[in-house]
C-alpha cells in the first residue's frame, strides 16, 4: 500500500494512492447516508400507526418515571397482559406501583430483553411473568405480523448493550439493520402509501403539541365489547376455537423462562407466573397445555395463579373477552379488571410478599390521585370538589361506612371487608330531585369488576337529576322479596 | 494466493470497484427487485392484456438488471482487491443484430460456449448447413445448461433461430441512425418474447402468457403489487437507465474520464444519490427475500 506507481505497467498513478484515503472517504460518504436515515427516524416520516404506539409509549413513560419513581411489580407479557392487567388498578389494589412491561405480539425472549433494560432503571419487588409468552417459537421471527411487532417492542428501548445483545436472538440477518430504524424498515411508503406517512407524521405532530403528560403504565385497552352471539353460536357448532393439545413449550420457552427467574433471584426479586384465561368455551383441554407449561414452571419452585384452570365461570363471563373465533383471545376492559384484582388478591393473600406499601407517600398518592381504580381502593380528599361526599367513616346501625359517595350518576359505598352485608344491599336515602327532597331506596350490588383487597365495594348507578344528600338506615332485601 | 500475486493498492481502481458495487446494489435492490414484485404478480396470476405485456417486458430489465449488477458487484470486489476480471454484460439492449446481442450478453458464458461447443463442433468453417446445426447445438446446449426443462430448450432454440434467420438469411445490418433504432427494438422485443419460456414455469404457463398478450386492461395494470407513483417511478428509473447505457454506448470513456476526474461535489453528488437511492427507494427488509436470479442456475 502507498506506493504512487504502478510497478508492472510503470504508469504513473494518483497522489492518493493510500487505503486510509478511501476508507476515510467511504466513512464520510456512510456517515452522510446514516444522518439521514437518522434525521428521518427523528422527524418520524416513516413511523407507522400512530394511534397504537403504545411500544414506544411504554418506554417512554418507563424513562419518564424512573428512577424517581420506583417500579415495585413489572407484569411480563405481551398482548394478553396488556390487554388483560390493569396496572392502575393493581398499584391503588395494592398500595404500590405496577408496570406492564408487555410489547404485543413478542415471546419470553424478547421479555427477558425488556426485563433487562428494566432493571437498569428500577429495581421491582415482584415480576410476574404471563404463561403466554411461552409460544413454543423455536427461534427469532423472520417474516410475518409478528416481526412487525418485535420491531416496535425493539426500536424504542434505549440500552445500546442490551439492544445489541439481543439483536440475534429476537430477529434474524435480514433484519438486523431495519430492527435500528423506522426509516429502513418503513421506507417503502414513500412509494405505497404517502397519505399513511402524512397521516403519521400530523398524528405525532398534534400529540407532541398536546404534550400529553398523563401517567401511563403500559396497558392498551383494545377491546370494550364482549363475545358477540354470533361467536356465541361458533362454540356451539363449530366447539372450541383452541385445542390444548396442539400447544407446546419449546427450548426457547425454558431457556429464557429459566433466565427471566435466575436474572431477579440474582436481584433479590421475587418471581411468580400468571395465566390469563380465555374464556372458557374457546379452550379445550387445557390440561394438556398446563402440563407443558408446568414442565418449565414447576421446577422453578415459584408460584403460579392460574385463571384458566380452575375457571372462574362467575367473575369471567362472555363480556370479559375478546369477540372472536381466532386462537388469540384478549381479554375486554371489564375482563382485564376481573383479573388484576384476582391477582392483587393472590399476591396479597397467597404469596404474601413485602411490597412497599406507599399509600401514606404523598407522591405515590399524587401520581394515582383520580386515575383508574383510585377511588375504589383509597380515600378520596375531603375537600374534592368532584365529588358528592355522602358519609365517611360513620356509623350506621352498627355498620361501619368506610366511604359513601356520588360522582354524576355514580354511586359507590365501600364496607368493611368483614361486613355481613352480602352480594346485593338496600339503602334508604334521603335525595334531591330536581330541586326536591325525597326519601326512598336504593338497590347495590357487590361491584362485579372492583373487588379492593380492604373493604367491600357497592356500586348503583342513579337515575339523572338525582343527588343523594345522606343515608338514612338498611332495608333488608329479604324483607323486601317477602313483602 | 501466492505471495508474488498480492497486488499493490491503487486508489482509483479501488474507488471505481466501490462505485461499480454501488450501481450494482442499486440496480439490483431498487430497480431489479422493484421490476420482481409486478413480475412475479403477472406470472403467478396472468390477466389478459397490457399486464402480461409489461410483465414482459419488465422481466426482459429485470433479467438484464439482476444479472448485470450481479457481474457488476463481482467485478468491483475484484477490482477492489486489485484483481481485473472481464465485463460480462455491455448494453445489451442497445445490440442491432442478434449477433451483436450476443457479443454482449453474459460475455463470459458465450465465449465459453463458442471455445468449447461451438468452435470443436467446425465453428463457422463448414457447410452452410453445418453452420447452422451447430448455431442451433450450441443455443439449445445453452438453453439445457439453464435448467432441465423443455421450456429452456425451446428458449435457447428460439434464439438460436434468431441468429440463422434473421442475421445469416436475412442480413440484418442496419446502417443508419433510424435503422438501427427501429433494429435494436426488434432484438430486444424478440429477446423478450424468448424470455417467456425462460420465466414461466411450464410449456402451457408460457402458451397461457403469450396468449394474453395485448394491449386491454389498462386498470388492472396497477393491482400487481405497484400502485400508480410506484408504476410510473419504475418506468421513469427504466427510461433514465436507458438514458444512461445510450450515453455510455457513444462516449463510455470520455464520460467516466469526466466523472471521476471532476471536482470532488460532481462526483460525490451522484455518489450519495446512489446510496440514499438504494436506502430510500430499495425493495428489503421485512422478511423480504430477493436472492439473485442467477442463483438458481
Amino acid at each position: 500500500m502507498g506506493n504512487n506507481t504502478n510497478s508492472k505497467k510503470g504508469l504513473p498513478v494518483r497522489k492518493y494512492t493510500k487505503a486510509g484515503h478511501l476508507l476515510l472517504r467511504l466513512a464520510a460518504l456512510m456517515l452522510a447516508a446514516v444522518a439521514a436515515v437518522v434525521y428521518c427516524d427523528k422527524k418520524r416520516y416513516f413511523i407507522t400507526d400512530q394511534k397504537n404506539r403504545h411500544h414506544e409509549q411504554r418506554w417512554e413513560s418507563l424513562y419518564d418515571l424512573t428512577p424517581e419513581t420506583p417500579i415495585d411489580i413489572v407484569v411480563l407479557g405481551n398482548s394478553h397482559v396488556n390487554t388483560g392487567i390493569e396496572p392502575s388498578n393493581l398499584s391503588c389494589a395494592l398500595g404500590c406501583t405496577a408496570f406492564d412491561m408487555a410489547p404485543s405480539g413478542t415471546d419470553i425472549a424478547d421479555s427477558y430483553y425488556c426485563l433487562k433494560e428494566l432493571l437498569t432503571l428500577t429495581t421491582p419487588s415482584l415480576v410476574i411473568i404471563e404463561t403466554y409468552l411461552m409460544r413454543g417459537t423455536d427461534g427469532p421471527t423472520t417474516e410475518g405480523s409478528g416481526l412487525a411487532d418485535e420491531f416496535r417492542s425493539f426500536y424504542p428501548r434505549r440500552n445500546l448493550g442490551i439492544k445489541l445483545q439481543s439483536l440475534p436472538i429476537l430477529f434474524g440477518v435480514e433484519s438486523y439493520l431495519p430492527a435500528w430504524s423506522f426509516t429502513l424498515r418503513n421506507h417503502e411508503l414513500l412509494l405505497r402509501n404517502r397519505e399513511e406517512m402524512e397521516k403519521n407524521i400530523q398524528l405525532y405532530k398534534d400529540r407532541i403539541a398536546q404534550n400529553d403528560d398523563h401517567l401511563y403504565l403500559g396497558r392498551f385497552a383494545r377491546f370494550k365489547t364482549g363475545i358477540s352471539d354470533t361467536i356465541m353460536s361458533y362454540y356451539d357448532t363449530k366447539g372450541p376455537a383452541v385445542d390444548g393439545r396442539n400447544e407446546r413449550v419449546s427450548i426457547r420457552d425454558f431457556k429464557y423462562a429459566r433466565k427471566i427467574v435466575d436474572l431477579c433471584d440474582k436481584n433479590g426479586i421475587e418471581v411468580m407466573f400468571m395465566t390469563l384465561p380465555m374464556y372458557y368455551r374457546h379452550i379445550e383441554n387445557y390440561e394438556a397445555w398446563r402440563d407443558e407449561q408446568s414442565r418449565v414452571i414447576v421446577p422453578t419452585g415459584k408460584a403460579w395463579l392460574n385463571m384458566q384452570i380452575p375457571y372462574d365461570t362467575v367473575a369471567f363471563d362472555k363480556d370479559c373477552f375478546e369477540s372472536t373465533y381466532e386462537k388469540n383471545q384478549h381479554m375486554t376492559m371489564i375482563g382485564s379488571l376481573v383479573a388484576t384484582y384476582k391477582l392483587a388478591h393472590f399476591i396479597n393473600d397467597v404469596l404474601k410478599i413485602d411490597l412497599p406499601d406507599r399509600r401514606g407517600d404523598s407522591d405515590w398518592i399524587k401520581m394515582f390521585y383520580g386515575k383508574d381504580g383510585y377511588f375504589e381502593n383509597m380515600p378520596m380528599k375531603d375537600n374534592d370538589p368532584n365529588f358528592n361526599i355522602v358519609a365517611k367513616d360513620i356509623m350506621l346501625e352498627d355498620e361501619h361506612i368506610i366511604e359513601c359517595f356520588q360522582k354524576d350518576r355514580n354511586f359507590a359505598l365501600k364496607l368493611d371487608k368483614d361486613t355481613e352485608k352480602g352480594q346485593d344491599i338496600v339503602l334508604l336515602v334521603e335525595a334531591s330531585i330536581n330541586d326536591e327532597i325525597a326519601v326512598g331506596r336504593l338497590d347495590m350490588s357487590l361491584s362485579h369488576t372492583f373487588n379492593p383487597i380492604g373493604h367491600k365495594y357497592y356500586t348503583a348507578r342513579l337515575t339523572s337529576g338525582v343527588t343523594v344528600n345522606r343515608i338514612l338506615g338498611w332495608i333488608d332485601p329479604e324483607l323486601i322479596e317477602s313483602e | 494466493m501466492d505471495e508474488t500475486d498480492r497486488k499493490p493498492f491503487v486508489y482509483d481502481n479501488a474507488r471505481h470497484g466501490l462505485f461499480l458495487i454501488a450501481v450494482g446494489l442499486f440496480k439490483k435492490i431498487v430497480i431489479a427487485d422493484r421490476l420482481a414484485v409486478f413480475v412475479d404478480g403477472v406470472y403467478a396470476s396472468p390477466v389478459r392484456g397490457l399486464p402480461v405485456l409489461v410483465a414482459v417486458i419488465f422481466f426482459c430489465f429485470q433479467l438484464y438488471l439482476d444479472f448485470s449488477a450481479y457481474s457488476q458487484i463481482a467485478v468491483g470486489t475484484a477490482e477492489l482487491f486489485g484483481f481485473r476480471l472481464s465485463t460480462n454484460f455491455r448494453r445489451p439492449y442497445m445490440a442491432v443484430t442478434f449477433k451483436d446481442f450476443w457479443s454482449r450478453w453474459h460475455i463470459t458464458l458465450t465465449s465459453w460456449f463458442r471455445d468449447y461447443v461451438y468452435i470443436p463442433l467446425g465453428g463457422n468453417r463448414c457447410s452452410a448447413s453445418r453452420v447452422v446445426l451447430n448455431t442451433m447445438i450450441v443455443f439449445v446446449v445453452s438453453g439445457i445448461w439453464h435448467g432441465a426443462s423443455w421450456n429452456f430448450v425451446i428458449w435457447g432454440a428460439i434464439n438460436g433461430l434468431s441468429l440463422i434467420v434473421f442475421d445469416r438469411w436475412l442480413k440484418m445490418n442496419p446502417k443508419t441512425g433510424p435503422e438501427k433504432v427501429r433494429c435494436a427494438l426488434f432484438v430486444t422485443s424478440y429477446w423478450a418474447l424468448s424470455l417467456i419460456f425462460f420465466r414461466a414455469q411450464t410449456f402451457s404457463d408460457a402458451i397461457t402468457m403469450f396468449s394474453y398478450l395485448g394491449f386491454g386492461n389498462l386498470d388492472s395494470l396497477y393491482t400487481f403489487g405497484m400502485k400508480e407513483t410506484e408504476f410510473h417511478f419504475t418506468i421513469w428509473l427504466l427510461v433514465g437507465l436507458m438514458i444512461i447505457e445510450l450515453m455510455e454506448e457513444r462516449w463510455k470513456e470520455k464520460l467516466e474520464s469526466f466523472f471521476f476526474n471532476s471536482y470532488w461535489l460532481i462526483r460525490w453528488v451522484p455518489y450519495l444519490a446512489i446510496v440514499l437511492g438504494t436506502i430510500f427507494f430499495g425493495i428489503y427488509g421485512n422478511g423480504s427475500d430477493n436472492n439473485f436470479i442467477y442463483f438458481q442456475f
